[in-house]
Formats: structure tokens, sequence, C-alpha cells
């Protein structure tokens, strides 16, 4: 082959066939190039809002209005039967039940009962389904963060963004497909990259943070003094270099290269195009209120997400922390629903009144849930909840989502997952109870809605196919529209 | 996913001739089959096992492989869903080629064969012949060689042509020290005609300190080294001195064998020098945690669990990881087996959590520098002496003591055990606002908190604890710190509500690590310890006999001050009760605040119901029969001149004085101590600890005798030949003997790998049932063989490897070789790569000669965004960006958290660290752009670069220069031409915009030029030249 016919060829071809021949399979940056799915989906992407830190059910959504009468009592033996408690709270000599001093009523046709702390979420009751009877197996932050985002504790699987971008690919060339912002200076428990990490699939489902401030992407802005003229300037002699080596070279992974340096130049200008938030029209700030002004609290990522549902990103993950009340619940939570609940409803109607809420999947919740006996000592106005893995609500909305509906119940205690009749189940994850819905369950019922069944999911590595739900997971109908 | 796809491809190039040529190879065709889609419901793991059959041994198969009309064959082939086999409800489906090799197979007799990658090393391998005498046979120059040409040949393939000089010279010059090759070392070489040539630019670079910097980065992704804990929070951990071992023995040429025998016991070798201990770092590299509530036995089950997998990823190539929850699905490697083996590795002394960066978790060694050293070896000759000088005075003194006891004596006996240097006298009579008084005047009173209780006490009222309740006494005896002599009595009633209580402590810390002094109540028996990090830093003494419940019973606690856990002692009714536990602590336990508290500690056990009455606290150690006193045991009439010895001794001016020169001379030693650096190591403990199976591999499954193994290898590997107790150092000479099937086939594909970018088992993690096969069987043997006969000389395969022929062609090759091996599996060219992420910085700082090519020592930390350690992570320390010349140091020694790595070198497919990995990504994204186009590190050396070369040069000769100093090649015309119109471009601008120049030329700490030079257009124009450069093909990749 002739250099001349070579270069045309590759370009002519698209960089990802040519490539192919030569050695690396690259793939084209723009194609929807996932695994695909495995049946209609019933949703496109999704927004998972995740509660960092582990939010008290029994204060939001799982109301026990007979604990009044047992404030302060010791948590009677046979409910926690044996069940394991941290290092924390393993050691003190009472476990004194902890009454939520929150009010609850029922809201919607739905009749959903949440908590005073929530008004707006309460609003949109008939848009949600409840959840009240998750489980999990891990009982500190990091395994259980890292297990619920990656479907393993161990350190370096792919995340659920990156699974579903893999499987699902991007609508939008110009984006990143699997976007993640963090509520600025909330402190908490720490977050970290291996949460929207892409593990052992292509680098190209690697959630990509999104940062308040001039550099919303890393590294995105020109450095001082160089133009976006300038810059056009410099890719255009690189390009111009790129195509005497490709041909010097025979390598179409060259080609590839250059692409993804244009993809990089786009990205200049969409990233913050799509960050810059002052187009909005007023009433986009009287739905998610006057914070969503303020680059990097909750309100405005929530803004974001829509923003980046409706350019057409896969996935969207938004992380606030601080629900990690071993003490002063009382202040500390009511402070937390005040600066999440606003925007978390406004979410849902915004995205519905732009008619993308019907393929859109919101997912609201933390990484397990907290104890019906305070952590250290009940005063008048102060007490804690330890982290309690057997059950804590989260909620979901949007596209297949059985709406107004509250799944699941617990015992008189929040303690423990009771079926209809409020015997206590002892779930597992390795058999489905109904009634019961661990991690992967829902991990498997999201993939399902997305049209993507959870056990063909599945990536060979190291030998072993390894998929999200890892050899577990159900997927739960009674969640589904 | 990379490897599989080319076994796939490998497998379809050859499918062809398999069954019309051919026999049906099983471990080559079948296997392959078999392990992927029929292992997991018939493979060794018997939990899943269906319908009681094995496919992985003729035997267990037998059934469905023999007779006229074999099951096998008929359920592969069968229509019907119920009898399909693999099932529709697996996902698995055998393609038809697969179908025709099984039935081929059993139609040719089924045999089965050892998986070849357990089969011994051959004792020798002949080097193919069959390519000597044909014409293309003068391309072998090196055994290396006739293995891949006949692999080419068989193959219809032809080695490419020799690449330039250059081309060869920049990859070697890559591939051993990790650097670009000077344009110097470019033209002496392109210039050297002569013989031997080669080989003098490879010994050269063989010799380089740079060498072992660069040979250690893959080492450190497979020892998953890191500067941070990485769990939660996520502090620095001090390990450089571990990466700067490894560095030390790749430029030394430490045998291989030697060097992991050290990695994996060199604590057990004979009389163990500081690096061998240092070595065994390796193995608690993994990630630790140190979050609030994390249970210590989980965690350490955790850190085994990381050391087996990292062994066996490491060492044999195998996922034993697989066999912790079952039996392995695919290799016979049963859960058993795994924990016989694991049984090697959890015999250290470790607590599971560590609390901060300064308290090392134990085991660990200490790493005084020279003059540390000699300072300590002073310090402990004169606390000897002053323990010797103590001795003698104590001597002289006892010769003093009376025969008989007077009454005088007796009395002033009585009223210094009463009031002698006493602090604190609380009664706890009565609790006055939250308050305990203080009798002795000028003190201050204790205080308790609500739920703690006054009761009948041994006089008047006692104090009895809720358990969540603490009762503080402070401002008395100082800390309680080891140089601080004090006495503690109270009476006390054990109540035995809980197995462990605190019962009274000055310790700092949290439910992960307390450190300082502590009296604790275990089953009775009491323990009065002072600990840095237990256990290992710590020591203690514990009472023999258990407590009587619910009686009034007198202790004390006392510290003498001389150091060590003589200096402690727990009295029980007035009596001497305590024995030494351990005596191990190094360095100060380093507690805050004064004074100590009863009852509570936070997130610990209290001791509920235990009560405590009349406690007192002196400010020096009281002897014994003072103690007695208190304890209302003395015994006025009793002629015991021993008992009352130690009394007049230490009223002795001579004692006094000499025990407080060894009180100084301990604090000194050890405040000196406390100085040093200290790194977690492993160090065996004296009987091996008791390993159990673990069900489904947690931590809290049943212990009992059903469970319980000893240690031992998989069966599926040569026997571990040793008498008696076995431990690591047995394990690691099992694992180095000559004979062994795995460890130097595995390890240099490793290093084949490492200058291929692919090893010759492309699966360089699995070298089992489901890995890849070798590319080349009998090279990766001959390899492996030549490295053991030669005494595992890493530079010696090195040399091997980049003088070779097959190393030394050209990347490009005609279309019709890329197309008949797309994967360029049988290496008829050579294979191009992108440069690591730690080539790329070190290359653009070597380019721009900021490069600071100084050795070792701590981590530093070059540019980064700011902010990204705390934003979301509030516990994290923050980010102290280096300045000077540290900014510029090899990326080797750049800081690595865990959780937070260098984004720059993330987004290069850097190795995250958390695991051990022995093969990192080959990706391309966007981010990599912006990295290499926006990053301050890049663009200041672009910069640098561009002042550096402009200096008497014009735009013709820079733009020439530069293009050589960065690809090592001079640009064609073409390019020549389009760079320096860009910089004449540029310049144009920058002159009309001299605002934005000066802007570009301050990006950096690198001072700027003078604007006296008053061309900072030019500069600047010339920048943007050097940012081209940096990221073009010819500057960032390998050809």
């Amino acid at each position: 082959m002739k250099r001349r016919t070579f270069l045309q060829s590759v370009l002519a071809s698209g960089v990802a066939s040519a490539a192919k021949g030569m050695g690396t399979t690259v793939r084209a940056s723009a194609a929807t190039d996932g695994a695909g799915t495995h049946w209609p989906a019933k949703c496109k992407r999704v927004i998972y809002l995740f509660q960092s830190g582990a939010p008290s059910q029994i204060d939001l959504f799982d109301p026990k209005p007979g604990l009044r009468a047992l404030h302060g009592k010791e948590l009677p033996a046979n409910v926690r039967a044996g069940q394991r408690l941290t290092g924390m709270s393993a050691n003190q000599a009472s476990l004194p039940i902890a009454a939520s001093p929150f009010e609850f009523s029922q809201h919607g046709e739905s009749g959903a009962w949440i908590s005073e702390l929530l008004p707006s979420t309460a609003k949109i009751a008939d848009r949600l389904c409840i959840v009240r009877s998750m489980f999990t197996e891990a009982i500190n932050h990091d395994p259980a963060i890292t297990f619920f985002q990656t479907g393993s504790a161990i350190a370096g699987r792919p995340s659920f963004g990156s699974w579903i971008s893999h499987a699902l690919g991007t609508d939008n060339p110009d984006l990143p497909s699997f976007l993640v912002l963090v509520s600025a200076g909330q402190g908490g428990q720490p977050l970290y990259a291996r949460l929207w990490g892409s593990g052992f699939l292509d680098a190209r489902h690697q959630g990509v943070q999104l940062r308040a401030g001039a550099s919303p992407v890393l590294y995105l802005v020109n450095p001082p003094g160089v133009s976006r003229r300038t810059r056009r300037a410099m890719l255009d002699a690189l390009s111009d270099l790129e195509k005497e080596q490709l041909e010097r070279e025979h390598d179409a992974r060259i080609a590839s290269r250059m692409a993804q340096y244009e993809l990089a130049y786009r990205m200049q200008e969409s990233v913050p195009a799509l960050t810059d938030v002052t187009s909005e029209p007023d009433s986009t700030f009287e739905l998610y209120g006057e914070d969503a002004h303020k680059p990097g609290t909750f309100a405005a990522n929530c803004l974001l997400a829509r923003r980046f549902a409706e350019a057409g990103v896969r996935f969207v993950q938004l992380y606030h922390q601080g629900w990690d009340n071993h003490g002063d619940l009382p202040r500390a939570i009511a402070a937390q629903a005040k600066e999440t609940d606003r925007a978390s409803a406004a979410l849902i109607l915004d995205l519905e009144r732009r008619g993308l809420l019907d393929d859109t999947l919101v997912v609201w919740g933390g990484e397990f849930g907290r104890t019906t006996y305070s952590q250290g000592k009940i005063t008048k106005d102060d007490f804690g909840r330890d982290h309690h893995p057997r059950c804590f609500s989260i909620w979901l909305a949007g596209g297949g989502v059985r709406a107004g509906t509250t799944y699941g119940r617990t015992d008189d205690y929040s303690y423990n997952i009771v079926d209809e009749s409020g015997a206590v189940l002892r779930p597992t994850k390795d058999v489905f109870t109904k009634g019961a819905v661990h991690v992967h369950d829902l991990q498997a019922t999201l993939l399902a809605l997305l049209g993507i069944d959870h056990e063909r999911l599945s990536v060979l590595h190291q030998g072993r196919r390894f998929r999200l739900t890892d050899v577990h997971g159900h997927v739960v109908r009674d969640l589904m529209s | 996913m990379i490897p599989r796809v080319l076994s796939i491809g490998w497998a379809s190039c050859v499918c062809a001739t398999i069954l019309t040529a051919q026999a049906v190879s099983f471990v080559r065709d079948v296997k392959p089959i078999l392990s992927d889609k029929c292992f997991v419901c018939h493979g060794p793991d018997a939990s899943t096992r269906e319908a009681n059959l094995r496919l992985d041994g003729r035997a267990t198969a037998a059934r469905v492989l023999d007779g006229n009309e074999p099951e096998l064959v008929r359920r592969i082939d069968a229509t019907d869903g119920d009898e399909r086999m693999p099932p529709p409800r697996s996902h698995m489906e055998l393609t038809e080629r697969e179908r025709e090799i099984l039935r081929t197979w059993v139609r040719e007799g089924a045999r089965y064969a050892k998986h070849w990658s357990f089969v011994p090393v051959p004792s020798s391998v002949p080097v193919p012949a069959a390519t000597v005498g044909e014409s293309a046979s003068t391309w072998a120059r090196s055994s290396i060689d006739h293995f891949v040409l006949r692999a080419m040949r068989d193959h219809d393939l032809e080695p490419s042509v020799e690449s330039e000089r250059w081309r060869w010279l920049r990859r070697v010059t890559f591939d051993l020290i990790g650097l670009p090759p000077t344009l110097g070392e470019v033209r002496a070489f392109e210039a050297d005609e002569s013989d031997g040539a080669y080989e003098r630019v490879v010994d050269r670079l063989l010799a380089s300190p740079h060498y072992g910097e660069h040979r250690a980065v893959a080492w450190l992704d497979v020892a998953r080294y890191a500067d941070s804990y990485g769990y939660q929070s996520d502090l620095l951990m001090p390990t450089w001195p571990y990466r700067d071992l490894v560095v030390r023995a790749f430029n030394d040429g430490v045998p291989w064998d030697r060097f992991v025998r050290d990695q994996i016991a060199g604590d057990l070798a004979e009389q163990p020098t500081r690096d061998q201990r240092l070595a065994t770092a390796f193995q608690r590299l993994h990630r630790m945690t140190n979050e609030g509530g994390s249970i210590p036995l989980e965690m350490r089950t955790e850190y085994v669990a990381d050391r087996v997998r990292t062994f066996g990823t490491a060492f044999l190539g195998l996922t034993l990881e697989c066999a912790r929850c079952h039996d392995h699905k695919f290799d016979p490697i049963s859960q058993r087996e795994y924990y016989a083996l694991s049984g090697f590795f959890n015999s250290i002394d470790e607590h599971g959590l560590y609390h901060d960066s300064s308290r090392v978790p134990t085991p660990s060694l200490l790493l005084p520098n020279e003059r540390q050293e000699a300072r300590l070896a002073e310090l402990e000759i004169a606390m000897h002496d002053a323990r010797s000088k103590l001795r003698e005075a104590i001597a002289a003194a006892s010769a003093r003591v009376p025969v008989n006891l007077t009454d005088s004596d007796a009395d002033r006996m009585r009223e210094s055990a009463l009031h002698e240097r006493l602090a604190g006298w609380y009664r706890l009579d009565a609790i006055d606002a939250g308050k305990l008084a203080n009798e002795v005047e000028g003190r201050k009173p204790g205080s308790t908190a609500p739920g703690n209780r006054l009761v009948d006490g041994k006089q008047g009222k006692a104090l009895e604890f809720s358990g969540d309740d603490v009762a503080s006494f402070p401002e008395v005896c100082g800390a309680l710190r080891q140089s601080e002599p004090f006495t503690i009595a109270f009476w006390y009633r054990y109540a035995g509500q809980r197995d462990r209580a605190i019962l009274l402590h000055r310790t700092s810390g949290t439910d992960v690590g307390f450190f300082g002094t502590e009296l604790e109540i275990d089953r009775g028996r009491l323990r009065f310890s002072m600990q840095r990090h237990a256990p290992g830093n710590a020591m203690s003494v514990v009472t023999k006999e258990v407590l009587p419940k619910g009686e009034w019973m007198h202790v004390a606690i006392a510290n003498d001050g001389s150091h060590g856990a003589s200096a402690l002692r727990i009295h029980v009714g007035g009596r001497l009760a305590s024995t030494a536990l351990r005596d191990t602590l190094f360095k100060n336990p380093g507690a805050g605040g004064s004074g100590f508290d009863f009852g509570q500690r936070f997130r610990d056990v209290g001791p509920t119901g235990d009560a405590v009455d009349e406690v007192r606290a002196y400010e020096r150690a009281l002897a014994p029969i003072e103690i007695a006193v208190l304890a209302e045991t003395f015994d006025e009439g009793a002629k015991d001149r021993a008992a009352w010895t130690p009394w007049f001794v230490e009223r002795d001016t001579a004692v006094i004085a000499a025990r407080e020169a060894l009180v100084m001379a301990g604090k000194a030693a050890f405040d000196h101590r406390t100085g040093f650096r200290e790194i977690s190591v492993m160090q065996e403990t004296a009987t091996p600890e008791a390993t159990y199976v673990l069900a489904r591999g947690a931590y809290d499954a049943p212990r009992d005798e059903s469970t319980l193994v000893s240690r031992s290898t998989p069966a599926c590997l040569p026997p571990l030949d040793e008498e008696g107790v076995t431990n690591r150092a047995s394990l690691a000479r099992w694992l180095t003997n000559p004979d062994h099937p795995l460890f130097a086939r595995v390890t240099v594909n490793r290093l084949w790998q490492e200058f291929f970018g692919r090893g010759l088992v492309a699966t360089a993690d699995d070298f089992g049932s489901q890995g890849a096969l070798p590319s080349h069987p009998d090279l990766l043997d001959w390899l492996a063989r030549d490295f053991v006969t030669s005494g595992y000389d890493i530079k010696r395969l090195c040399r091997q490897i980049v003088l070779s022929s097959t190393y030394r062609q050209s990347s490009r090759a005609p279309t019709s070789v890329c197309e008949r091996d797309p994967d360029n599996l049988w290496l008829a060219r050579y294979p191009a790569r992108r440069l690591t992420a730690e080539q790329l910085r070190d290359a653009a700082l070597a380019c721009s000669g900021l490069l600071d090519r100084s050795m070792g020592g701590p981590p530093v930390s070059p540019y980064q965004p700011k902010g990204l350690w705390r934003e979301s992570n509030s516990m994290s320390p923050a980010y102290h960006q280096s300045v000077g010349t540290a900014l510029y140091r090899r990326s080797l020694y750049s800081v690595w958290k865990r959780t937070a790595p260098l984004p720059n070198m993330l987004v290069f497919d850097a190795a995250h660290r958390e695991s051990c990995v022995v093969k990192r990504g080959e990706t391309s994204t966007p981010l990599q752009a912006l990295v290499l186009l926006g990053d301050v590190q890049f663009v200041e050396a672009a910069r640098v670069f561009a002042q550096r070369l402009l200096e008497g040069r014009d735009d013709d000769e820079f733009v020439r220069a530069a293009f050589l100093t960065v690809s090592s090649r001079p640009p064609s015309a073409s390019e020549h031409e389009r760079l320096v119109r860009l910089m004449r471009a540029q310049h144009a601008q920058f002159v009309e915009d001299e605002a934005s120049a000066n802007d570009l030329l301050h990006v950096g700490d690198a001072p700027a030029p003078a604007p006296a030079d008053g061309d900072a257009p030019r500069v600047a124009a010339a920048t943007m030249v050097a940012q081209v450069l940096f990221n073009l093909d010819a500057g960032t990749w390998k050809r």
C-alpha cells in the first residue's frame, strides 16, 4: 500500500476500523459503542443523588411513633439478636432507644409517610418509590460505599456509572458519558476517585469529576497567556505533523490520538457552556432555590445534573456528604435535610416539566442506615445514631419506577426487615427474599430498568467473568411499573 | 480485555490447521474451552458442581467421554434447551469451531494433560536449529531470535528490517533507564560505527543509577507501593525506605531469587541484615484502615488475604484469591489449600488498625541514620552506666539499713506512705456539683459524670461506675509517662460484669488505637501498660491471680521511672502481684493531657458495676512496704529486714541521685529513638497462629477443629519438602527452587512484557486455566531455564532482550504483515507503545533541563491542581506542594496517595497501587491531551526548554535542536517548515499581545527570563512550539 492510500484509507474508513488492523482495538470516541441492551429499556440515563454518610431512616422515611414511649429505655436484646455492632458503640454498657423527635405525616394520593424534615420531598410523594427495606453487609463507611458504588468492597472494581457507560455508550460525543459532582465543603466521610473509577473497563468509562470554579474538568482551561486561537494554531500544527507521522509510521493509533485532541478541544467549549447556568430563567432558581446560584452546593449540582441529562450524559453521580450523625443528630440531620430536600424535589419536577423524567432514573440514598439506639448518651436535645446495615431507606423516581409506592417494612424499632405479617426476615444476598432489597438486588433492578440483564452484563478479567452484581442480585419487579 | 482478545485471535489464526493437519491438543485447544464454558458447574469447586460431574480430570469425566455415543458430544450438540450444554441460563454458548474441537478430541480418545504451567521447566531447552543455514538465519543474533524466527516462519511471516540506530537508542534508553537519550548520546551513537557500539550503550545504561529507578517502577506496581494507607481518611504512610531498597537492589544486580526470598522472609534469615528485614515491608504495603468502629480481626483477615493474593499474582501468576470463598472455579486449588497457604502469612503480632502517620503499625523496623545510630549507642551506654551506678548506690545503701526497725522508723514509714509527694487524695465520700474533693491542699479536685454513683465503700462512700461515664483526676502525676515516677493506689471492688474493661488511663487516641498509660481488667486479671502502638511498641505487666468479685481489695500501680517493664508494678492487697508480659516499648507513647481518668474511655468498654474508694496519687514510686501500709497489711511486729530495705534505700541521697540520673538517661534514649524513621515489616510470632478455613472468606466464620488447617502449598504444585515447622522462609525456598514450574516463567514473562508491551503469556497475572497460553512456549521455557542457570540475573536478561534482533526490528511493517498478524503476536515487527506516565513527565523534565536527578528519600509533592486531597476528604492531610528543585524530581519519587493519586499520572494509566498490578492499561482519552497541553508541569517544562534552547539559536536552529532533543531524530523538511511557520505566527501574535507572553512565561515556579532580554514574545512563541513537540507522537511514543 502506498503511503498516500494508507493515510486516505485511515481517514476515510474511520479510525476504529483501520486501527483494528493495526494491533490495538481503538474505539472511535463518538460512537454509541456499548455492549447494548438486552430488552427494551424503560429509561436511558441515571442521576444518582448519593447521600454519603448514611441518612437516618428513622428520622426521614421510616416512622416509628411507638418508640416515643420507649425513649431512653434499653433496646431489647432479642431485637438485636446478636447482630454485630461497630467498635464505636459495641462497648457501650447501655443501648438506649432514641425515638425520632421529628413528626411524620402522610402525603399525596399514595399516602406515603415522610418526615417533617423533607417538606419538598413530601410534595412529590406520588412520584417516588420509597424502599424501606434495603440491607447491606458492610458496617463501616469505606467498605460500604465502595460496595454500593462498585458491587464489591474490594477496591478497584468498575463503578456503577462505568458499567452503564460501558453498556450503553454515550449520546453526546463532546462530553464524557459519566460525570461526577461532589457538594463542596461538606466535610464528613471521605470520598475518593475509586468510587467512580472504571476498574478493568476502558478508561473512557471512568467518571469525570466536575469541580466548582473556573476549571470544571482538571486541566480544561488553557494555561495563562494561551488563547483559544493560540491553542487552535498549536493543534493545527500538531495535526499537520501527525499526518506526516501517520504516513511515516503506518500506525492508525496516531489518527485515533489526534481525534482525542480534537475532542479535548471541543470539551473546552462544551463543558463550560454546560456548567454555566447564567442563561437559566428565573423560574429555574425559583424551583431549586437561591442556593443553585452558588457553585458547589447540592442545589447547584442538581441543576447541573438536569443540564447534563438534557445534554445526553449517560450517568450523573452526585455526592452529598455529612449524614454520618453519630452525635448531635437532631440538629445535624435537620441541616442536612435543609441542604438537600428542596433541590432533590426540584430536580424531579424540573425533569418532569421538560419531559425527561420518563426516561431518566433518579436514585436518592446512602450506604447503610442508622441505629434505633443512641450512640452515646441521650440528653434533652442531643443523641446520635451508629451505623446500621440491617435496614435503611432510599427512594427511586423516573422511567419505569413504580411511583407512589412504599416498599418493604421494618419492625417496631426500625431494626429488622419484616414481612407483611410483621415476622422478622433474615434476608441474605444469596436468596431473594420478598420484601427485602439487597444492594445487589437494587443494582439488578436499576440495570433492568435500563434494559440490561445484570447476569449478562459481564466482562472477562483475569480469567473470571465479573459483574456489577457479582454472583448475586435479583430484579425486584415490585419496584417497577 | 486485551489478553482475551489476543488469545482468541491467536486461536483463530491457527484453527484452520488444527482440525485438519494436526491432532487436537488438550492444553492448547480443549482445556481453554472446558475451563471457560464448563468448569463453573463441572470444575474444581464442589459447592457449585452440577450432576456430580467433574470435567477437569479424565477419571471423573469418563462417564461422559466414553462409549459409542459419548454424552458430552450428544449434549453439546443438543438443540433441546433442557439437554443442551452449556445450558441457555448460563448465558454461555459454544461456537461451531469449539464444538468441532471437542468432538474431535473425544473421537481421538479424550486425552488429558497436565496444565502447561504446572509442568516443570525442562532442565534444558534446545534452541531451534531449523533456522540455521537458511538465508534469513543471519538475522538471528541470539537464541531468543531463533525461537522468534521459527514462530514467524510457522505463520508465514518474515522479520521486519532493522530499525534506524536512533530508534533503537531511544527505545533502549527509555526501556532501561526511563529517560530519553540526550542529544549528545544520539550523536555519539550515530557516529560510532565500531564493533560493540550497541553493547557499549547497553553496558552504559545498565550501569546508570537511573536503571534501578526505572526498573523499580514495575515492581512497585506489583508491590502496591504507595505513600498512604488507602482506606477512608487515607493518611500518609512512611514507606519510602522500601522504595529506595528496591532501587538499590536493581542497581546492585541482586540475584532475583535472593531478592524475592528477602521480600517473603528476610526477617527469618539467619541474623538478618537491616535490608533483609526492610525487604519484608513488601508484605505490609497493603492498604490499612483507621476508620472508627472497624473491627481489628476483620481488617487483619483482609490484610492476610491481600498478602496471599499478592504472593499468588506476583510469583505464581495464579489467581489464588478466587479460592478464598470457595474452591477455585477453574484451577485445581481448593479453598482448604488457599487457607493452608494463607497460614504462612498470618503469624505476625499485628493490631489490624493504625491510628495516625506517626505511630507505625508494629511489627516494625527502626531506621536510624548513621548519626542517629551512633548517638543512640552513646545514650544506651549512658543508660547502662546509670543502671550500674544505681545498683552500686543501692548496694552501698543497703549495707546501712538497720537490722531492727525502731518505732520511729515505723512512724516515719507510715508518715511517708500517707503523705510524701502525695498529689491527690480523693476520698469519694461525696459528689458536690460533679466534683470529687481532693484532700491535698492546693491541688485540683476530681470530677465525675452524672452516671457514676456513690455506694457504700471501704471507708465511707465509694464511687461505682456505670461503664459509660468518666471520673477524671486532673493535674496529678504529670501525664503518667514512663519517665515520671508515680503511684496510684485505691480500694477496688470488682464486679466482673464485662469480660474486659478499661479501669484507669491516661491515653489519647480512639478505638482504632489508644496510646499512653492504662490499667485494664481482663477476666479478673489486671494489666498495666504503656504503649505507643499495641501490641509491638508497648510494655505491660499483668497480675497472676484472678481478683475475687464483689470484695474490696487494695490495688496500687507504680512506675519507678527506670524504663522497661521492670519499672512497672501492680500490688494487690499490699503485695507485689505482677509479672512482665511484654517489654518492647521503644518510643515514647506520646499521650497528651495530665492526670488520669477512671471508669470510661471513648468507645472502649467501661467497668460497669466496679467501684473504687480512697484513691491516692503520688508523684513518686512508693516502696512496697508503703503500699502495704495503705493496704492495711503492714505488720509492725514483723522483723523482715528485706521488706523495709527498699524504703530505707530509696531515701538515701546517693540512691536518689542515681535514680534521677537513670530516669533522665532513659528519657534521653527514648526521646532520641522516638525521632527515628520506622516502617512496618514482617516478624514471625514465636508460635504459628492457628489458621482456619473461613467459610465464604468471612472473618467471623467458625474457627474450630473442623476448619483448622496447617501450612502447606497447593497440591497441583511441587510439594514443600521440609521437616518440622515450616514458615515463610520454607515457602521462599520452595518458591525459588530452580525447578519450580512457575516462579521463573512468571518472572521472565513479566520482564518480557516490560520490553514488548505484552508477555509471551499475554495474561501476565494469570498462568492458570483461564489465562492465555504462551505464544512461544519453548522460548518462555528457554528464557526461564537460562534465567535460573545464570543465577537469576535481571541485568543479563535485559541485555539479552535489548540486543536481540527481535527487539531491534523496525516497528513499521508492510500492511500484509499487519493484516496477517494484527496483534503482533509473532513479533515480526517491534511493538510501538506510548510512553508511561512516569516516562512522559520525566522526559519533559529531562528535555527542559529541569530534571533533578538526586536519588531516594521521602516523597516529593509536584504540581497538582489545588485542593484535591481535601476537597472530598476533610480527614486527609493538606497537600503541601514542594518548592525548588524538589518539584522536578523523577516521578518515581512523587507522593502517591491511594485515594487521591496525582491526576496527571493516573490519566496515563499509572496504577492506583491499591492492590497488586502486573500490567497497566494502555488507554487513549481526551483527558491526556488536556494534561499535556494544560498541566503546569508540562507547560513550565516547555517554557524552560524554550528558554534554554533559544540561547544563541535563530528560529530555524531552535526548531531543529528542539525537535531532535524531544524525538531523537531531526525533523523532516516539511516538519521543520511547519514548526517554523507556527513559531513565526505565534511570535507575531505575542508581539501584539505581550501581556499574554509574559503571563505564559510566568507559569510554574522556575524563574522567567529577565525582562531586560525584552524577548518575551519570542520565548512565548518558542514555548508553543515546545508544547507541540511534547505532544507529538514522535515525542510521546516509543517506535
